[in-house]
């Protein structure tokens, strides 16, 4: 039996137009193991979708080796490719009467007879799927209506039930409301730990794919793809080189991108760590001014559990009790 | 899958209106026939009813036929264009197929009073070599159609390559006709309205020939179809070779359309409005439901405007065009009012 692994071999893509070629990325070798969860992260235009649809055999690579558990994946055929990799893309299904169900059940297709009949035992993955993903009371509505976040998890249901060892999915948390993005990742995280399953995702959420990849592909038009754990990617500052603009920088203590320090700001000083004083801290830091911890004799706000409200605590000067973040910062800008 | 009983029940349906159709386009006309007579003279061979023998065998019972074939013909082919090219507004003309069947009539007979006289008027309508040349016509578009879309990938630009090919085709004809007589420009013109009535019982026989087996090849292809709903991309990913399959498709389609507007000219409507009534009744989109339906629908709707068309009890009939036009436009109006609707959601 041969290992179930994606490799990729001394890739190069891009475009070929007549005998002009434009790379986008040299020299890529990269595996995809069942049981990871991998996000292709990079900037806009970084080559991302493209990388995707070479690898899912939709795109005639410039050189290099793609190969499926040992197969070589320009010598498959397209049904040997439809029983390893499912694949969802971005673009809208505007079909007036196609309904949730039967677009899932189309990830059947590899395995149904010539005239398209599923067998019961297909029709039964499909309504297990759907009763997995929580999603089976949308089965007879019409895709069209479905929401964004709907029709993302129809299509991942879909891409499911096509029982492939390999998921690639094209921007899946594009479009999709915060808790919806969230819903997502966790379903991918759990199919690729769970049913080991291998899956590539692109999209330009760092957060989200910090927080859930088991491994990061990164990608830039001028850099060779860097490979590794999100969190060695963080500390060893990689990262930064891939997406740091002026003025935007990641900082790896919160884990996200923000604006760079500026110079000559203002500082507060403040006291306690409660969730009311993180999101005051984020207020401060939203208008300009730098939070510090507070030191002896000096005028500092912290938050009163006892009367569920700021405290602004001056020296000399009387306590002024606030019960709103607008309103701390109406005051301290007067200052 | 309980619905798929409820079509079957609307299947029997449409097939018992198609034969009422049917023998309803025997049965009136210009001359009344009583329908004893219509049945002794169809189940009867040896009738000594002659009067209603020449009326029902010579001419209704072909011209119904042909009417009830390219019926069928039409509105599969634009049911699978429409899917192909995932345009609701897609039909038998987009490709520049009728276009190629109206330059080979359009060369036969206003060529020849162009380039001097080598016809005369009396061998030239109705006869074998206007059918031919709409025949070949129609195929030389289809060939180039078939050479482009096996070279390039995408269907939309196909489309609009075969729009423009049918725009180009159209000036041809547009200057054949400006220098041809007046004789030929109005055989040209009548030819260009189409008409049921032009052929024999023997050719509309054939005619329904070719529509039955196009029905069954297009239920070959209800897997393929059905899987382009999601579109190129996904169908390729399932497994399906989405260049061979629209391909075969244009093929296909290229060739009822041939079939159906050799005999018959071009007729509108047709082939554009019945899948859109097929979908909208039966709410789905899924070719094996549909491709029945359509063929089930095209037959009646063009029976329905044959009979139309016919004016029964009068001396004068209207050109078929003119009724497919007025019976299918509100038809496309509806579509695209509602394909408004459902994109500003």
């Amino acid at each position: 039996m041969v290992e179930k692994e994606l490799r990729i071999e001394k890739l190069t893509n891009g475009f070929r137009n007549g005998s002009r070629e434009t790379v986008l990325q040299e020299n890529i070798s990269a595996f995809l193991h069942p049981g990871d969860l991998v996000c292709l992260l990079g900037p806009n235009g970084a080559g991302k979708s493209t990388l995707m649809r070479t690898l899912s055999g939709f795109h005639q690579p410039l050189s290099g080796k793609i190969s499926f558990s040992g197969k070589n994946l320009e010598s498959m055929s397209l049904k040997a490719r439809a029983r390893e990799v499912a694949v969802v893309f971005t673009g809208q299904i505007n079909d007036p009467f196609l309904t949730a169900f039967e677009v899932v059940s189309m990830g059947r297709f590899p395995y149904a007879s010539f005239y398209g009949r599923l067998k019961k035992s297909d029709l039964e993955e499909v309504e297990n799927t759907l009763n997995l993903l929580h999603v089976a009371h949308l089965k007879d509505k019409t895709f069209y209506q479905l929401s964004d976040g709907e029709k993302q998890k129809m299509l991942l249901a879909r891409a499911l039930v096509q029982d492939t060892p390999f998921l690639f999915l094209d921007e899946p948390v594009a479009f999709i409301d915060s808790p919806g993005k969230i819903e997502i990742m966790e379903w991918l995280s759990h199919f690729a730990h769970e049913q080991n399953k291998g899956i590539l995702i692109t999209t330009h959420d760092i957060e989200l794919a910090l927080d859930y990849a088991d491994r990061l592909w990164l990608m830039n038009r001028e850099k060779p793809l860097q490979k590794g754990i999100p969190e060695d990617l963080v500390l060893n500052g990689v990262i930064n080189q891939y997406f740091d603009r002026e003025r935007v920088v990641f900082d790896p203590r919160k884990g996200r991108f923000g604006s760079g320090n500026k110079p000559d700001r203002q500082v507060v000083y403040v006291k306690g760590d409660q969730v009311e004083m993180q999101w005051l801290c984020r207020a401060f830091t939203r208008m300009g001014k730098e939070v510090r911890k507070a030191t002896a004799g000096k005028s500092v706000i912290y938050y009163s559990f006892d009367t569920d409200h700021f405290v602004l605590s001056r020296k000399d000067k009387e306590d002024v009790i606030l019960s709103t973040i607008e309103e701390v910062m109406k005051r301290e800008m007067d200052y | 899958m309980v619905s798929l009983s409820r079509h079957k029940i609307w299947f029997v349906i449409f097939f018992l209106l198609t034969i009422v159709l049917f023998l309803a386009n025997l049965w009136f006309g210009s001359v009344l026939i009583g329908w004893e007579r219509v049945l002794d003279v169809l189940f009867h061979p040896d009738s000594k009813d002659t009067l209603a023998e020449v009326i029902v065998n010579q001419y209704r019972l072909p011209q119904t036929i042909t009417a009830l074939s390219t019926g069928i013909l039409l509105s599969l082919s634009g049911l699978i264009l429409q899917t192909l090219f995932r345009n609701p507004l897609a039909g038998p003309s987009v490709l520049g197929i009728s276009s190629g069947a109206s330059l080979g009539v359009a060369l036969v007979v206003l060529a020849g009073s162009a380039f001097g006289s080598w016809f005369s008027m009396t061998t030239l309508i109705g006869n074998l070599s206007v059918i031919l040349a709409a025949f070949a016509g129609s195929l030389v578009v289809l060939l180039i159609i078939i050479l482009v879309s096996s070279r390039i990938g995408n269907i939309l630009t196909v489309l609009i390559i075969g729009i423009m090919l049918g725009y180009a085709v159209s000036a041809v004809v547009g200057v054949l006709q400006f220098f041809s007589g007046a004789e030929e420009l109005h055989a040209y013109v009548v030819w260009g309205l189409g008409s049921f009535s032009k052929t024999t019982a023997v050719q509309s026989v054939m005619l329904l020939v070719v529509a039955l087996a196009g029905m069954i090849v297009t239920l070959l292809f209800v897997r393929p179809l059905n899987a382009l709903l999601m579109g190129e991309r996904y169908a390729r990913s399932l497994g399906f070779h989405t260049r061979r399959i629209h391909t075969l498709l244009i093929l296909i389609t290229g060739l009822l359309v041939s079939a159906g507007t050799a005999f018959t000219g071009p007729i509108a409507f047709l082939g554009l409005a019945v899948p859109h009534l097929a979908r909208g009744f039966f709410k789905t989109s899924q070719h094996g439901v549909l491709v029945p339906s359509t063929v089930l629908m095209g037959a009646s709707l063009a029976l329905l405007c044959n009979l139309l068309a016919r004016l029964p009890g009068t001396d004068v009939s209207l050109p078929i065009n003119a009724v497919t036009s007025l019976v299918g436009a509100p038809v496309i109006i509806w579509v695209i009012i509602k394909g408004r609707h459902f994109k500003t959601e």
